[in-house]
């Protein structure tokens, strides 16, 4: 009787004063990102414990109490504390000298040392390097925006290039190659983003945020190559649906079709105009027939999107095209030379110069995805969610990154009337003709709702 | 080899009593159905409640208003299960039983234009119509129509002398939560005013801090209150499924047993009884008058189906008979009838009637039922209120009647006319992309109700709003992909107006579901080339309903937020 629906959501949390605020109902859905962090917990919490600072209590309105007042001059002063603390290259080994690369915009460093290089960056192979043969192996490149990562980080210290670059003699310390004048964080951003398009690249800043955004969360972010210009590639063959094997379809005769051929026999055809009625009065065994009748608006299968003869090249819209491939931190399978397969796959979308995709748009974008069906033992919203192709929006607004995974759901594919009850397990009666095999259902008859 | 295939909820049988003259055999392991002997074991709700539980799997057994007839089991081992296959096997054959038994001629229905709906009110369709696949809406109550229950709940407490007992409606229910909530609401804003009061009554150094530390465990009201307990749930479970009861429960019966934030000395839950008595009082003030009478009450409510659904019944289940009021008169009026329109013709009905012009038509449509007359013109009310605040001031104060000039329109466009055309209409029509994304999940067996009041489109239910929440908001989105909408100048013209939205709309939608646990599916409608040459084969061509529909085509998408903090494992 009553819409389950106009009932009380479930509010999670610890009590009416702690916790989210009314206004969420879900804690997965709350990003922490999103709310300011309490640096007093940061200075509390140096170096013994590692633990992540929790977010602060939320006061809503001023009290003018000064409890307050004092509570909020501590968080600030701890974030003062925080923020003006001077980084420094460390001297020696520590100091990854690099070079920017004017020709392709990029940045070279020989050997650099850290954790950090073991994901980010890498080694051309023979023929691509531009500067030749000499010392390619040790020599790492970085794309654009790898280059200003590492610099806003102060892993890397990035030189411009210098006069006197020669391989032979030179008499500095460094075996041949001057340090060049080091290049400031703001003409980072001028040579990459900048002048990017000048020089033929495709970074812009909604690119360059969102990877450095994932890449301080802690995931490995390489470039897709649909998303960057470039030679055109070809539609991979795992972009679509695998042929299904063999070609015979068991339970082409079921028993209900016997029973209602040999009724329509006798009882004389019922003229089924279409024009009066779908399901027009007559005698039906089961609602699966019904349902059968009423299905005939034609949807998308993906299962049945089979690759064509001749390999196509994408259409993709230039604003919805895939960007980054990203793995998961704790990902170890990842290696610069075989990283495998991506866990997501982001296509990084300007919100002020798009809006939301139309369908060719978004239909031409997930061609280029590869097929990923879901188990097909599994529970329906968990497949209906899960999708058959699917990708992750990164809709950049003026700065504010929102993600949307975008998923393929054939709800057609998921007929509800065949799977009513928590246990009929996908049985089906029709595989053979005639009577006299199985013994029909047995005990199952009686169960309940 | 025997194929059964199950009833769908596996309640009692599909056979109801009043067939049982046909002498159809019943399944041997299901309990006979009768309507007023429910089985025992859907006494699941054993509580001490007095009315009896209603059993929604019993109730709501048949997804869709139309009779299906499973031949019997077949057991090798039991050779009189054999007969009785033959049997059954036989007399389907000879005489066959029909799916639309419940609704020989179809439920009657009427097609009213200022509501823009299709109105139901012969209780046994009513009835039928909400049990079976839960379409429409009652138009006095929220969902179900249980308007004339209510009433009647109210005279028989009335002529009790009060006290709950009987049947309680689910607003009755919500109205008490949502008082139980907002007192709670109060209560905890007061008990933190006090708090700051006190922190500021410290620091003016008015009060020890001993004496606050005393404040604190002494008085009991100091501590924050713990939301409302179920007590109101427990007791009206019997009118709800209970496995949704539980699931919903748990959290709140887990908050309410955790500790408050301030102080150890925790108030006991907020007594539910002096709650209750504000209603309880107001009830019995109001329903004294009432005692007197004990009339049979006319039921003013009707079932209101929305033209997608009736659309639905009547074309393809064909279980609705939609009479609709010729051109030439208004709603209240019944004496004529046109006699039942084609399945075509009421799609272009029902498809003119949902498109809105961008210039209403100018003058009153002889349809609309004039609410005033002023200078003998039918106005709508907001036109005569804009027309009286407008107006001059009278000269002579005496004079009764007020003279406005006629400076008004009616507001709502009015369709051109209600015969229906022949030619068919364009496409890109709100009602058919409506009611193809309507069909195609009907058709996959998933309840779609209206769902304005998550902000979306529609909601979808695995079998209905009483057993569980929805799982899905679609919203529908055209789609032209056809070269036509691209290519021509009129296909460019007639997508102008669809322009795409914008993100901060998606963003929205989505937040607004995930905040009620549920997922957004975007469902785009690929919509065709309007038909050529319909204008010039008039009687040439017949156009068939199901091809026209099947032009279309579905792709839906599921939308979820991606967040970055919690997807690293």
């Amino acid at each position: 009787m009553a819409d389950v629906d106009e009932e009380e959501m479930p509010r999670p949390g610890p009590g009416p004063g702690l916790g989210p605020g009314p206004g969420l109902a879900d804690e997965n859905e709350i990003d922490l990102e999103e709310e300011v962090q309490d640096f007093r917990f940061l200075q509390s919490a140096k170096g013994s414990d590692a633990k992540i600072p929790k977010r602060g209590e939320k006061d809503f309105e001023p009290h003018a109490t000064d409890l307050q007042s004092s509570t909020l001059a501590a968080s600030r002063e701890a974030m003062h504390t925080a923020l003006s603390f001077q980084r420094v290259h460390p001297p020696g080994r520590g100091h990854n000298l690099a070079q920017y690369h004017p020709e392709t915009n990029m940045v070279f460093a020989y050997n650099p040392k850290g954790p950090l290089f073991a994901r980010i960056g890498r080694t051309l192979p023979r023929g691509v390097d531009p500067l030749g043969e000499e010392g390619r192996g040790g020599r790492m490149w970085f794309l654009p925006e790898e280059a200003i990562y590492l610099v806003e980080r102060g892993s890397l210290d990035v030189r411009w290039p210098s006069f006197a670059v020669n391989g032979d003699g030179g008499g500095s310390d460094d075996g041949g190659r001057e340090e060049g004048l080091p290049m400031s964080l703001q003409a980072c951003y001028v040579m990459f983003i900048g002048e990017e398009a000048e020089r033929g690249g495709q970074l812009t800043f909604e690119k360059y945020h969102v990877y450095s955004g994932l890449k301080r969360a802690g995931y490995t972010v390489l470039r897709a190559e649909e998303g960057w210009g470039g030679t055109e590639r070809w539609l991979a063959e795992e972009c679509y649906a695998p042929l299904p094997p063999g070609a015979w379809q068991p339970g082409l005769f079921t028993w209900e079709r016997f029973t209602r051929f040999f009724h329509s026999a006798f009882a004389g055809s019922t003229s089924w105009r279409s024009e009066e009625s779908l399901v027009p009065p007559g005698l039906y065994h089961n609602y699966s027939e019904i349902y059968r009748r009423l299905a005939i608006i034609p949807f998308h299968d993906p299962t049945t999107t089979f690759a064509p003869r001749q390999p196509q090249t994408p259409n993709t819209d230039p604003g919805f095209r895939l960007t980054y491939n990203v793995w998961k931190p704790g990902n170890t399978n990842f290696k610069k030379s075989d990283p495998g397969t991506p866990d997501f796959r982001i296509a990084v979308i300007n919100a002020r110069e798009t809006t939301v995709p139309s369908l060719e748009q978004i239909s031409s974008l997930l061609e280029t995805i590869p097929y990923d069906p879901p188990k097909p033992d599994g529970q329906v919203y968990q497949k209906l969610k899960h999708g058959y192709k699917s990708v992750i929006l990164a809709v950049v607004d003026q700065g504010v990154i929102s993600y949307l995974r975008i998923s393929d759901a054939a709800f057609g594919r998921e007929r509800l009337f065949e799977r009513t009850g928590a246990m009929r397990g996908g049985k089906r009666g029709g595989g053979r003709g005639g009577r006299g095999g199985r013994g029909g259902r047995g005990g199952r008859g009686g169960r309940g709702g | 080899m025997q194929e059964i295939i199950l009833p769908n909820t596996g309640a009692p049988g599909e056979l109801s009593t009043q067939r049982a003259a046909e002498t159809l055999p019943k399944e041997e392991t299901l309990l006979p159905p009768t309507d007023d002997v429910k089985p025992k074991r859907q006494s699941r709700n054993n509580n001490n409640n007095r009315k009896k539980a209603r059993n929604f799997n019993q109730i709501h057994s048949k997804p869709l208003p139309l009779e299906t007839y499973p031949l019997p089991a077949f057991h090798p081992s039991n050779p009189i299960s054999l007969l009785r296959l033959c049997y059954t096997f036989l007399l389907h054959t000879f005489y066959p039983p029909s799916s639309h038994i419940l609704s020989v001629d179809g439920y009657p229905a009427h097609f009213s234009l200022s509501t823009r709906s299709v109105h139901v009110t012969d209780p046994a369709a009513v009835k039928a119509l909400w049990e079976m696949g839960f379409f429409g809406k009652g138009s006095l109550s929220r969902s179900e129509p249980t308007w004339l229950e209510r009433e009647r709940e109210l005279q028989r407490q009335a002529r009790a002398g009060g006290g709950k007992g009987g049947f309680t409606a689910a607003e009755a229910v919500t109205r008490q939560r949502r008082e139980e909530r907002r007192l709670f609401k109060l209560e905890r804003a007061r008990v933190e005013r006090e708090g700051i009061e006190r922190q500021r009554a410290v620091e003016r150094g008015e009060l020890g801090v001993e004496e606050v530390l005393q404040g604190d465990e002494g008085a009991g009201g100091q501590s924050l209150p713990t939301p409302p307990p179920d007590n109101l749930e427990h007791e009206s479970k019997g009118d709800r499924g209970e496995a949704v009861d539980s699931e919903l429960l748990d959290p709140l019966l887990a908050q309410a047993e955790s500790m408050p934030l301030l102080s150890s000395a925790s108030t006991g839950p907020p007594n539910n009884t002096t709650l209750l008595s504000p209603d309880k009082a107001a009830a019995r003030v109001s329903i004294h008058e009432l005692e007197q009478a004990a009339p049979d009450i006319k039921n003013q409510e009707h079932l209101q189906l929305t033209l997608v659904e009736a659309f639905f019944l009547s074309y393809a289940l064909g279980v609705l008979d939609i009479t609709v009021p010729p051109p030439d008169q208004t709603d209240t009026q019944t004496t004529k009838t046109v006699p039942h329109l084609p399945p075509l013709d009421l799609l272009n009905l029902f498809a003119k009637t949902s498109a809105t012009t961008k210039t209403p038509p100018t003058g009153p449509s002889p349809l609309e039922p004039p609410t005033i007359a002023i200078n003998s013109h039918p106005l709508h009310a907001r036109a005569v209120s804009h027309a009286i605040a407008t107006a001059p001031l009278l000269r002579d104060p005496t004079s009764t009647t007020l003279k406005v000039p006629f400076t008004a329109a009616p507001l709502t466009p009015q369709p051109e006319a209600l015969v229906p055309q022949p030619a068919f209409t364009n496409p890109n029509n709100p009602f058919l992309l409506s009611y193809i994304t309507y069909h195609h999940f009907r058709s996959l067996g998933w309840v779609i109700r209206p769902g304005a009041k998550f902000g979306v489109d529609y909601l979808l239910y695995n079998r209905g709003p009483v057993f569980s929440h929805a799982e899905f908001g679609v919203l529908v989105i055209p789609a032209y992909t056809d070269t036509y909408w691209s290519s021509t100048a009129e296909g460019r013209k007639a997508r102008e107006a669809e322009r795409g939205r914008d993100w901060w709309w998606l963003h929205c939608a989505n937040r607004v579901q995930s905040a009620v646990h549920k997922t957004l599916v975007l469902c785009y409608v690929d919509v065709p080339a309007p038909l050529s040459g319909d204008d010039d084969s008039d009687g040439g061509k017949e156009w068939d309903v199901k091809a026209l529909l099947s032009r279309y085509k579905v792709r839906e998408f599921v939308v979820k937020r991606w967040l970055v903090n919690r997807s690293r494992d």
